[in-house]
């Protein structure tokens, strides 16, 4: 997606609907709903362990690569960090 | 990252922290400030829904604004953000202190989508009276049951964060998501910490459930199937100031409610319990207000009851963590806004108006009280949220405001239809941008926002 664009043509076309007062016939509201959408494959139940994720581990240095900014961030220096995380999005 | 939430289900791609979903949990401290870099290692094209930029924020968390994660702060894959979490009470108050906490991503029109794909995950705060050890030795710990599984290591685990998520899969048992459903998306699977109505064995004593709904857009209404009481020691954030015994727990998407269940008095008999969803929602309008009956109510989690007494030195004093005080000069000083949420011309509008992140839509004045009226007209529910601050109901025609639970201190106000909510907050410690937004995620990012700004006195 490329942000920039994408929110501006839809809040382009937001506005137009709000400023216009068009009633925006949506047919996925209750009252409309046409159809609900196909249902999930069925599914045992029960047969798996409640799972847990791991606990965050420190990283054992503070990133230098590149290093933290304290003037990016308010109070730094009165709330030192005492632990660095690295967490990967993916 | 590929995951498959039961055996019966397709592999299906995720977006995640750490490979995980939910997220890594995190265990933080008062008094100890932590820096977290969020890299973006997405691939550059997102296929099915969802996007390649992120921006998280810490839910309830006292954050400054540059570390919040407001919506449109999203960065593209091969880059990163430093977010500080100063882990300091509101204000330097240690009435403030909270404990259930959680992130997730945020992007400007894309939270419902990203956080689907699973980008969530619990962040625990404790502290010298929540300090989640129940031998604690320190007369003034709670010594509530604790222990925070850390993976698949659940020895001597009792303190138990949960996130109930509804999703729904394809033909072939694929997560798929209607994106152009404007007015909320609902699942018909149950999702709990990832796995598709998973098992928990459990023993004959004191366990913390820590119930966090994940939206994007279902209400739940939580009760056991055998009808037990249970304690509730926190709504969303905060310990209350003493504990409620419940029956039953309405929860609206982004909402938590902390509990403590005693299983050992239980029959010997009972080997397995459920926690089942007593809320009736057949649409994304909201829950109805009746329930569901008690034998036609889904099944989410089922506990197995494991055989034999064991010991338990837990406990839930009579007593939790008392309220920041109001003083009636607050009140009379304080500055009065109204939020009106609702739906215009087929649009989420605030106030008549749909998000515009350039638009101040309040400048508040850091620690001056406030007081904010919330409401809807239509026939539609928005769990309200707003950043940095927890508030107190004031007035609510929903929920008696002596309701501890439902009336008490909070960061997420479920609206129904018709009503109206009069909250106290004040904002604390840092100043800059944040938003306030409608939780059932697809209304948020159909544009169901505002900003307001936090400046200096
Ligand atoms: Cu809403």
């Amino acid at each position: 997606m490329v942000p920039g664009s994408s929110h501006s043509r839809r809040g382009f076309l937001q506005y137009s609907a709000l400023a216009s007062g068009a009633f925006f016939i949506n047919t996925k509201t209750s009252a409309f709903r046409l159809s609900d959408p196909p249902a999930s494959p069925a599914t045992a139940p029960f047969i798996q362990r409640l799972a847990f994720p791991q606990w965050m581990v420190p990283t054992t240095l503070s990133p230098t690569d590149p290093p933290v900014i304290p003037a990016a961030h308010q109070r730094f220096d009165e709330f030192l960090p005492q632990k660095y995380y690295e967490m990967s999005v993916r | 990252m590929a995951a498959r939430p039961h055996p019966q289900l397709g592999l299906s791609n995720w977006s995640s922290y750490n490979g995980s979903v939910p997220g890594p949990t995190f265990i933080a401290k008062y008094g100890e400030p932590v820096l977290v870099r969020f890299k973006n290692e997405l691939p550059a094209v997102i296929q099915g829904f969802g996007s390649s930029e992120i921006i998280t924020h810490l839910h309830n968390a006292s954050t400054a604004s540059e570390s919040d994660g407001f919506p449109t702060d999203f960065y593209g894959p091969g880059e990163f953000k430093d977010h500080h979490y100063a882990n300091h009470p509101a204000g330097g108050n240690e009435t403030e202190c909270k404990g259930t906490l959680w992130y997730h991503d945020h992007c400007m029109d894309f939270t419902s989508q990203n956080t689907y794909r699973g980008l969530a995950g619990f962040y625990l705060l404790f502290d010298e009276l929540d300090t989640g050890n129940e031998n604690d030795p320190n007369p003034d710990a709670l010594r509530l049951p604790s222990g925070v599984p850390n993976g698949a290591n659940t020895q001597d685990c009792h303190d138990i964060p949960l996130v109930i998520m509804d999703r729904r899969f394809n033909s072939n048992g694929i997560l798929t998501m209607d994106v152009l459903d404007m007015d909320g998306v609902l699942g018909d699977k149950d999702l709990v910490n990832g796995l598709v109505q998973p098992y928990f064995e459990v023993k004959r004593r004191k366990y913390r459930l820590r119930l966090l709904v994940g939206g994007p857009s279902r209400f739940y209404n939580f009760q056991f199937s055998n009808s037990m009481t249970y304690q509730v020691i926190g709504n969303d954030g905060n310990l209350l100031e003493a504990p409620v015994t419940a029956v039953n727990s309405p929860m609206a998407p982004a909402e938590r409610i902390d509990l403590v269940v005693d299983f050992s008095t239980l029959p010997a008999s009972t080997t397995t319990l459920y926690l089942v969803n007593r809320a009736d929602q057949p649409d994304p309008r909201g829950p109805r207000d009746k329930m569901l009956p008690l034998n036609q109510s889904p099944r989410v989690l089922q506990f197995r009851i494991l055989p034999g007494a064991v010991a338990d030195p837990s406990r839930v004093p009579s007593t939790l963590r008392p309220y920041p005080p109001i003083s009636e000069a607050e009140l009379a000083s304080a500055v009065r806004r109204t939020w009106r949420f609702n739906r215009s011309n087929g649009l989420w509008t605030v106030n008549g108006r749909l998000f515009d992140p350039s638009r101040v839509d309040a400048t508040v004045v850091q620690g001056r009280p406030e007081v904010w009226t919330m409401s809807t007209s239509g026939g539609w529910s928005h769990p309200v949220h707003f950043h940095l601050e927890e508030g107190r109901i004031l007035t609510s025609n929903d929920v008696d405001e002596d309701d501890p639970v439902r009336g008490g201190r909070k960061d997420v106000f479920p609206l129904h239809g018709g009503d109206e909510v009069e909250v106290f907050v004040k904002f604390h410690d840092w100043i800059g941008k944040y938003p306030m937004h409608c939780h059932n995620t697809v209304h948020e990012d159909h544009a169901m926002m505002v900003r307001f700004d936090v400046a200096a006195p």
